[in-house]
């Protein structure tokens, strides 16, 4: 992951001096919020460009490391077989994974870049390339192939390239899709756009998934004061079972 | 993600071009849908309906149907109803098949048995049938049972074998517990199609007789050392807190085979022996493990509720011979799910754990 920043760094860096960017894009809305009611989201992101050119869009992120947030550093381990029982055996830790990932793009990938440009921007869930940090196991590569698979199955990495549909010549817009299991955090949007091959202008910005609402309240509550919500817990519980004991009492 | 109907035009329902008026709310549309196309439209609707009522658990962090949870609190009550046990055996297992994680699941669960163990211990105190002494001795090895499994249960999880672990008790207790049942109810069956009328001692003498600090239960019409019910009350402590279960399918037996209780007083007393158990277990696995959704232990509760009422009537009908029986079918088909997860080469044999921030 800190190859392809460094790269959009470079990018960036070399576009500035040069005349008005020739990508801008924004998102409808810049903040998800995870309410009781939540059942995953559409991201919408829409934008221009400045003559010619096809375009790429990538959501990703967070990669805030332990604590709740998935992402960042995670095991991956492999079932064994132990006295007939199906136990957690060997494990590969890997670092900055992110807990989501969606790409789409206005043409197939292939079309729009080149090989060496996918892989240096890490274009798409095959250029992932997460990085073992700590193995008990020699077979790496079997273990990375298992987290992709997993995430792919659960709809957090998404291995079909979305389409990013133009209106026009130059006004272009795409939808994400999140899942209701999507993790909270700060998630990064990048814009790239294509010419020939490669890539000339780029623009990124910060997207916010967050609990909010009641369910936020409830889990801020649970973790910060958890004495009190143990109470409350077991309070509400015995107001329920009485009432439950009157509404049901033998006439 | 329900967006079909919304995205296109829309025809009125008689098949004219919409004038312009139409009601707004959602619930009208799914009654054109009703009306205009049929029944295969209908089956559509109401089930684009059924899963559209997902809510979000607060501490679990997944989106659960609610249809589904308050199914899965009913069918633990009617079990709970029908047998006079607390169902959680049952709700444990249901709710780590539809995705609950199993930790939370067990946590939340320790939370519903309170509510529903408060209102059964009221019908059972209008009934005068508690012994309160009895409930407080055993209490007093409950609490420190239920210490040392939440205890054994922040370090299994700190270890990332919590699940397994819960899975494995249950088939281990469950199992047990149902194979012991079977054969019972099988042979009492078999003994009252030959009507032999068989004498049994009223006490059995043993071993536990000698045992110091004796104490009379006045209500239970016994003198025996108070060591027994603390000792049975510590390992369904153990037990029960590590399977999210109010443990009435172990204690019942152990205080009718065990301290030799007259059967009348020993629902009502155990029932008040878990409530403060569950209670503290609660509140341990709230602050200790942040595993208690209050949320999901609602919805079962409410579910829980309705189910016991009805389990209360039709298992009045049944023979109680044959209640047995099927009590035992139930709860080792329950293992026998659980035993099959353990043992069945998985589809998928890599797992992502996500571990702390310590580690």
């Amino acid at each position: 992951m800190r190859g392809r920043f460094a790269a959009l760094l470079i990018l960036l860096l070399a576009a500035a001096p040069a005349a008005a960017k020739d990508i801008v894009a924004d998102l409808v809305v810049h903040r998800i919020q995870i309410t009781s009611g939540f059942a995953g989201a559409e991201l919408t992101l829409f934008g221009a460009i400045e003559g010619k050119g096809e375009v790429i869009a990538v959501v990703h992120g967070p990669y805030a490391r332990g604590g709740d947030l998935i992402g960042g550093r995670i095991d991956v381990v492999k079932k064994t077989r132990n006295l007939g029982i199906w136990t957690n055996g060997p494990y590969v830790r890997f670092d900055g994974v992110p807990g989501f990932y969606a790409i789409a793009a206005s043409k197939p990938l292939e079309e729009v870049v080149t090989p060496e440009m996918r892989a240096r921007y890490q274009l798409g869930v095959e250029a992932m390339n997460p990085q073992a940090i700590e193995a008990t196991a020699p077979d790496i590569a079997d273990y990375a192939a298992a987290l992709l698979r997993i995430r792919e199955a659960r709809g957090l990495y998404s291995d079909r390239i979305g389409h990013v549909s133009f209106v026009g010549e130059r006004l272009f817009r795409t939808s994400f899709a999140f899942p209701s299991s999507v993790p909270p955090g700060i998630y990064t949007v990048e814009v790239y756009l294509a010419r020939e091959g490669r890539i000339v202008d780029a623009q990124s910005f910060p997207l916010l998934v967050n609990r909010a609402g009641f369910s936020a309240d409830v889990y801020d509550f649970a973790h910060r004061y958890s004495a009190g919500y143990g109470m409350i817990a077991v309070l509400t519980a015995l107001l329920f079972g009485w009432l439950a004991h009157l509404a049901f009492r033998r006439r | 993600m329900a967006i079909g109907p919304e995205s296109e035009p829309r025809k009125g329902i008689r098949g004219r071009p919409d004038s312009g008026f139409r009601f707004r709310t959602q619930s009208c549309d799914w009654l054109a849908d009703f009306r205009g196309t049929g029944v295969l439209t209908a089956l559509q609707a109401i089930s684009d309906w059924f899963f559209s009522l997902q809510i979000y658990l607060p501490i679990a962090e997944v989106s659960m149907n609610v249809v589904l949870m308050l199914g899965i609190g009913i069918l633990a009550g009617l079990v709970s109803g029908m047998f006079g046990v607390g169902g959680g055996f049952l709700m444990t297992p249901l709710l780590i098949f539809i995705g609950v994680p199993p930790a939370i699941a067990v946590g939340s669960q320790s939370n519903q048995v309170v509510a529903s163990s408060v209102s059964g211990v009221l019908a059972h105190w209008a009934r005068d049938a508690v012994d309160f002494k009895m409930g407080g001795v055993m209490l007093a090895g409950g609490m420190a049972g239920s210490s040392l499994g939440v205890a054994v249960f922040t370090l299994l999880k700190r270890f990332g074998q919590i699940d397994l672990f819960i899975a494995i008790i249950y088939v281990v207790v469950l199992g047990s517990i149902g194979i012991v049942m079977a054969i019972e109810s099988v042979n009492t069956l078999r003994r009252a199609r030959r009507r032999e009328g068989q004498v049994t001692k009223l006490h059995q003498h043993n071993w536990a007789q000698g045992l110091p600090f004796k104490m009379r239960f006045r209500k239970s019409r016994l003198y025996i050392s108070a060591l027994l019910p603390i000792g049975i009350g510590f390992c369904v402590g153990l037990i029960s807190s590590l399977m999210g279960v109010g443990g009435g399918f172990m204690l019942v037996p152990a205080m009718i085979y065990l301290l030799g209780m007259p059967t009348g007083v020993v629902i009502g007393t155990s029932l008040f022996q878990v409530i403060f158990v569950q209670a503290y277990v609660t509140y341990l696995q709230a602050i200790q493990n942040h595993t208690v959704d209050l949320l999901l232990a609602l919805i079962l509760t409410l579910g829980g509720v309705v189910g016991a009422q009805y389990g209360g009537r039709w298992g009045a009908r049944l023979p109680a011979e044959q209640l047995r029986l099927l009590m035992a079918l139930v709860v080792l088909t329950v293992a026998g799910g659980l035993l099959y997860q353990l043992v069945a080469t998985p589809r998928e044999l890599y797992a992502i754990i996500v571990r702390g921030a310590a580690s």
